[in-house]
């Protein structure tokens, strides 16, 4: 039998609702236990994933509206976190789980189904590794390896704020921060019932020790030397040469940007010379691109748009007005707009 | 160059295999090109991002010298040698899909060797099939079960 450490940190600072956890996991890689763990920060902040780029986020917008902007050490892109977030954390040591890191995310998150349930969002694990809800995203996610331990991130979006999260976007054009927020409010956090996040946290404990087959362990904090850990991040997590880490900037900055707004959903836009693009790609199927070959400023001029295309009929369309270039397609594959297939 | 395939992972004869990293090397001299093998690329999931150290900079074997990210996990990319940081491929750190395409065009660094008795480490010519399937055979159990 297996032992599940289960801490509540109730609320905590900004910094700490992330350096806590990547303690955590530092401390399951060297001998540490299994931890869930869950938190919520007492103040708004902007988070960003370990290898993007600074410059994807409005840092005057964050900075006039008292958002700090911290990179955490797991996946994903810009986020906008705040106390109507519930946040939860499994480390484990890595040799605990299956070899393969996608199954090894799905065998820690699998348990939290029933717990978004109990909570009373009936969320399942989508075709896009997602939970979601009849297409919408429900709990955002990310997993990372630090210093040998596994840790899987989640959070219970209790209300989601459309218009910050949209207005911390670092984006070329007004349109296209207009579209990002409608899609937003299409495909993520949106609830019409109560939502009991004590509900969430029992279930979550009780699945998560039935899946790892443990028996648990209940305390009311963490040890001398994990404090010492959580202290060790604070002070790496806050250091604005680690947030702007330029190693993560590219030399030459891509004018095309693929936006994620959840698996399988895209705001896309380019700018080439004086023409551009404004593509919104859900599920496969392109649902809006806008195409404008004048564009000077912020407005729109000799604009075409077209609705409902398929992926191959908008790239011939992007290709041929040149507001798409041929070496840019691997862009959108790496982001996972489109399938390597599609773009050959 | 003789290439094979043992249920559908393809192997080439005249590379090094790591069971650890799940790496293959191409050797010249005391240069090591390195990529990951077919099963090396399945453990990831489809990756998205990599990020290696700067050239110049020396590895031990099972050194951390960059990250990966797949399906929103970021994790350490290990060198299978020791040596100086040679070269990086900056055109698959571009354009990451094309190693799931081509893993065996898509080297990621290279590392000018400093300790070639390593080499006895890997797995090569006729000893690949034997031990791939031994890794495969633990793959297909630990792969998808957690201890």
């Amino acid at each position: 039998m297996n032992e599940l450490r289960v801490i509540d940190f109730g609320t905590v600072s900004a910094l700490r609702s992330q350096s806590i956890w990547h303690a955590l996991a530092a401390s399951a890689g060297n001998g540490g236990p299994m931890t869930l763990s869950f938190m919520r920060p007492e103040s708004p902040y902007v988070g960003i994933g370990m290898h993007r780029s600074i410059d994807e986020i409005d840092q005057d917008y964050c900075n006039s509206s008292l958002l700090p902007i911290f990179r955490r050490m797991v996946g994903g892109g810009p986020v906008y976190l705040d106390s109507n977030q519930l946040f939860f954390q499994v480390s484990v040591p890595r040799e605990a789980l299956p070899m393969s890191r996608p199954k090894a995310i799905e065998f820690v998150l699998r348990p939290f189904v029933a717990a978004f349930k109990a909570a009373g969002i009936g969320a399942q694990i989508d075709t896009n590794a997602e939970f979601s809800v009849d297409g919408v995203k429900v709990c955002g996610h990310g997993a990372g390896e630090i210093d040998g331990g596994v840790v899987v991130v989640g959070n219970l979006i209790e209300k989601f704020d459309h218009s910050r999260a949209s207005a911390i976007m670092e984006v070329a054009f007004d349109i296209v921060r207009v579209e990002i927020e409608s899609m937003m409010r299409r495909f993520v956090g949106l609830f019409s019932g109560a939502i009991d996040p004590n509900a969430f946290k029992a279930s979550a404990i009780s699945s998560l020790l039935k899946a790892t087959h443990s028996d648990e362990i209940e305390v009311a904090t963490i040890t001398d030397h994990e404090w010492d850990l959580v202290a060790e991040y604070d002070e790496l997590l806050s250091d604005v040469d680690w947030t702007r880490s330029p190693e993560f900037t590219p030399a030459r900055p891509k004018a095309l940007r693929v936006i994620k707004i959840r698996a399988g959903v895209f705001v896309v836009y380019n700018t080439v010379e004086y023409r551009s693009f404004l593509m919104s790609v859900v599920f496969g199927n392109v649902e809006t691109l806008v195409v404008d070959l004048n564009r000077r400023d912020n407005r729109v001029r000799n604009e075409s748009h077209r609705t409902q295309l398929t992926l191959n009929d908008a790239l011939s369309i992007l290709l041929e007005a040149e507001v798409l270039l041929d070496n840019e397609i691997g862009v959108l594959v790496n982001a996972g707009v489109m399938e390597r297939e599609i773009a050959a | 160059m003789a290439s094979f395939s043992i249920d559908g992972y393809e192997l080439r004869s005249e590379l090094f295999y790591d069971r650890a990293t799940d790496m293959w090397i191409a050797v010249d001299g005391t240069v090591a090109h390195v990529g990951y093998d077919p099963l090396g690329l399945e453990i990831n999931g489809t990756l998205a991002q990599l990020v290696i150290a700067d050239l110049g900079n020396s590895v031990t074997r099972g050194q951390t010298i960059g990250t990966l990210e797949a399906e929103k996990f970021v994790g350490p990319i290990n060198s299978p040698v020791s040596g100086i940081i040679k070269d990086v491929n900056n055109g698959v750190l571009d354009s990451v899909s094309q190693i799931h395409v081509h893993p065996y065009d898509s080297w990621l660094f290279a590392v000018s060797m400093s300790n070639l008795d390593e080499l006895d480490l890997f797995v090569t010519g006729e000893n690949i099939t034997p031990v791939f399937e031994h890794r495969l055979a633990e793959y297909r159990i630990k792969g998808v079960l957690a201890r």
